[in-house]
């Protein structure tokens, strides 16, 4: 499910039957144009950029690493990290104030 | 007031329940739902993590051509929302995001809010030392099962980088958990274990996790055991230790992943080192927080822990019924009630496993409720305790369950206890009971024998043996042996196959050795032979197929045999010998299981342990002694003890039979 979710966001909805084993299991395999898709630019991890120009073409290199630069990853985890320790934080000290002051 | 606080707090849970599926919602800019469709799919496909699962279920809640997953691999943010959908035979497969950490606080909150519920008592409330280290043993855990929690998590490293926020909020999280772990049951401390049977209803397995909630809660309190540093308490625990290098530092195969499946929460789903010491600790720590918590509790109740138990089965059968009723309701409560595995989707009795979803086994649940009824027939009749109105509906219910969970052993169990209690209390002459103990046992053994009869003793004695050399992998393709080996199978010639295989490891050590004594051609005379004796009564309680099972896969070594593969740890014993079953197929006895765990040594040890404990307390505690024998019976054939809410139950009986136990 997982790759399929990041290949349809990019490359957009599958139309047809594509088997990308068989493109990755032959190093010769040349992707022929759609006429009817549109042109989709990815980058890899270095920066590089190609033009894909059919479905399955970018199915394929999606499939590799590439992205469309779109699906970046997000700070959600961080702010969720500094939310939790900044509650423990007000809920340990609120703690050693109320040990120290409220029972005296 | 108080009860204003309580509805308070039910407010607060139901809010909770619904708020985090319905976020986008409540914004005026979330675009409209279609009703799923063929046609409608690829708009559900483009618009991922845009629709609030509240609004996706209002739109197709009729639908009944769905399956709800909640999956974790995705981004936070994505929390509660659909992230995608699949198409499937005949249905969709619709994936709501749900981010284990997320998951992970909102399932804790729910749950201690429930706590909270009991009536408190001021207690002393420290904490921060045991919750160091629990929320680090659980870290241990997440860097420890890295090929599960890999699948889970998109972000998944196990490297303590400074940008790694998922590992370090995972720590965060257990240690906010064990905070509220101390604020809301230490005040109630002096009452938990009178809850204990809800842990049949909430069975506290975090979603997309292998942790329960309430392994969390003992293992913190387990700490607090430990660090009393009391003598006695310290020797069992030093004992313990001593076995743990051998367990973790034990020559094994490591397989990198093993499916736990329903055994979610209590079972490695790995066996490198660092994931077989969490384990090890785990099973240790779980043992000393229920020995705290039965200590904190200086009188057990017993009207009050039978009206737990009365209430717990009346709401699994409950809420089982009405997981069936719609797929939204089933996967609503497969979450809050931290189920292991979703409840069935139909009413009907036999559909998969029966009452799965609050219980992971049919066995188990009928194990539960064998329990309530015999409580209830005890206090009832023997105790003459009248019984309520909510009493009795709640009963009318177990009976229901009871009769649905289809468990024939612990019917036959609770049928012969209670047939003992019901001869012991209305015939008061030794002789005359003498009498009708003999009529029984006549009775009982022709109707056995007309029963039995339809096999010979050879065929039936031999049925564990011959399963488990159908399952193993003794087929030689390819030439002529193929249908050699299948021949002395069927003509039950075992030396010869033995003879076939002696030099290759294709039959487990165990299969082996017990092949080796069924066809032992010294045998005496007269004397039955042990193994088939064990293959007749497998056979009578419908075990050898599964026991055969067993036997081709169980495959120590001596060490192992003595000493055990190590607690929680059955991932070499379902690997090793690489036996191909249709799914996880356990031990089904829970006394083989422990023998996977501690070997023959340490389940010896432990059987001793529990008959001197029932022997020694005989007169007292009466009822809880019949239970703990009507519980180890029906361990014989369930694998009850895998499961966190069987294993503590079990545990407290054991820890309580020695205390002080009044009815009201």
């Amino acid at each position: 499910m997982k790759t399929i979710f990041n290949v349809e966001k990019i490359c957009g909805t599958k139309v047809g039957e594509y088997s990308l084993e068989n493109i990755q299991n032959n190093p010769n395999f040349i992707f022929e144009n759609d006429p009817n898709y549109e042109t989709v630019v990815l980058y890899n991890s270095e920066g590089t950029v190609i033009n894909v120009n059919s479905w399955i073409e970018c199915a394929n290199y999606v499939e590799g690493g590439w992205t469309n630069g779109l699906i970046t990853s997000s700070n959600s985890e961080m702010y969720y990290f500094l939310f939790l320790t900044g509650l423990l934080l007000t809920l340990l000290g609120y703690k050693f104030l109320q040990k120290k002051y409220v029972k005296k | 007031m108080l009860k204003n606080k309580n509805v308070l707090k039910v407010l607060f849970t139901i809010l909770l329940i619904v708020l985090p599926y319905s976020l986008n919602s409540l914004m005026s800019s979330e675009i409209s739902t279609p009703v799923l469709n063929t046609e409608n799919l690829s708009f559900y496909q483009k618009n991922t993590c845009e629709i609030s699962f509240l609004n996706f279920i209002r739109t197709n809640s009729f639908l009944e051509n769905i399956e709800i997953r909640f999956d974790s691999y995705g981004e936070m943010n994505c929390f509660g929302k659909i992230q995608y959908i699949e198409p499937a035979q005949n249905k969709y497969v619709v994936f709501v995001g749900s981010h284990s950490l997320i998951s992970i606080a909102l399932q804790s909150i729910i749950w201690l809010t429930l706590i909270s519920l009991i009536k408190k008592k001021k207690a002393s409330n420290k904490f921060i030392l045991e919750s160091f280290l629990t929320a680090l043993l659980f870290l241990f855990h997440f860097v420890g099962e890295e090929s599960l929690y890999s699948q889970l998590n998109l972000n998944y490293s196990k490297n303590l980088t400074p940008d790694n926020y998922l590992l370090f909020g995972y720590f965060v999280t257990f240690l906010l958990i064990c905070y509220f772990i101390s604020e809301v049951c230490s005040n109630r401390i002096e009452n938990l274990v009178l809850y204990l049977p809800f842990l049949f209803l909430i069975n506290g397995a975090f979603i997309n996790t292998n942790i329960n909630f309430f392994v969390v809660v003992l293992v913190f309190y387990g700490f607090k055991n430990i660090l009393k540093f009391e003598k006695n308490v310290l020797i069992v625990n030093l004992i313990y230790f001593l076995f743990m290098p051998f367990w973790a530092n034990n020559d094994l195969i490591i397989h990198g992943y093993f499916d736990i499946d329903k055994l979610n929460g209590f079972s490695a789903s790995t066996n490198n080192d660092i994931a077989l010491i969490f384990w090890n600790l785990t099973f240790l720590l779980v043992l000393n927080g229920l020995y705290f918590l039965t200590n904190a509790c200086p009188k057990i109740t017993f009207k009050k822990l039978f009206d737990n138990f009365l209430i717990s089965g009346f709401c699994t059968v409950f809420f089982g019924l009405l997981a069936s009723s719609s797929i939204v309701l089933n996967n609503i409560i497969y979450l809050y009630f931290g189920q292991n595995k979703p409840s069935i989707s139909q009413i009907q009795s036999i559909e998969g496993n029966t009452w799965r979803g609050f219980s992971s086994s049919a066995e188990m649940i009928g194990e539960f409720y064998g329990v309530v009824l015999l409580m209830t027939f005890y206090f009832l009749f023997i105790k003459k305790i009248r019984l309520n109105i909510y009493q009795a509906v709640c009963i009318l219910f177990i009976l229901y369950g009871f009769f649905r969970a289809n468990n024939i052993a612990a019917l036959a169990t609770l049928l012969a206890i209670v047939s003992y209690l019901l001869i012991n209390h209305l015939i008061q002459s030794r002789s005359a009971r003498l009498l009708f103990y003999s009529f029984l046992i006549t009775l009982i053994t022709v109707t056995s024998f007309f029963i039995l009869r339809q096999n010979t003793y050879a065929y039936m004695g031999q049925s564990v043996v011959y399963e488990g050399l159908s399952i193993s992998n003794i087929e030689i393709k390819n030439n002529d042996n193929f249908q050699y080996v299948d021949r002395l199978l069927n003509e039950r010639d075992y030396l010869s196959i033995l003879d076939l295989f002696e030099e290759r490891d294709e039959i487990s050590s165990s299969l082996s050795f017990l092949t080796k004594t069924l066809s032992n051609q010294n045998n005496t005379s007269y004397i039955p032979n042990p193994v088939a004796i064990f293959g007749t009564m497998a056979l009578f309680i419908n075990r050898a197929e599964k026991w055969g099972t067993f036997f081709a896969k169980y495959d120590p070594s001596g060490a192992e045999f003595y000493l055990g593969y190590s607690p929680l740890n059955l991932v070499n014993y379902n690997y090793d010998n690489q036996i191909v079953t249709n799914g996880l197929v356990l031990p089904h006895s829970s006394v083989l299981s422990f023998l996977v765990y501690f070997g023959v040594i340490g389940t010896a040890l432990i059987i001793s342990m529990l008959v001197i404990k029932i022997y020694r307390n005989k007169k007292q505690n009466f009822i809880i002694n019949l239970i703990l024998i009507f519980l180890a019976v029906n361990f014989l054939k369930s694998d009850a003890l895998l499961y966190v809410s069987s294993f503590v139950m079990f545990a407290f009986m054991f820890f309580i039979v020695e205390k002080e136990v009044v009815y009201e």
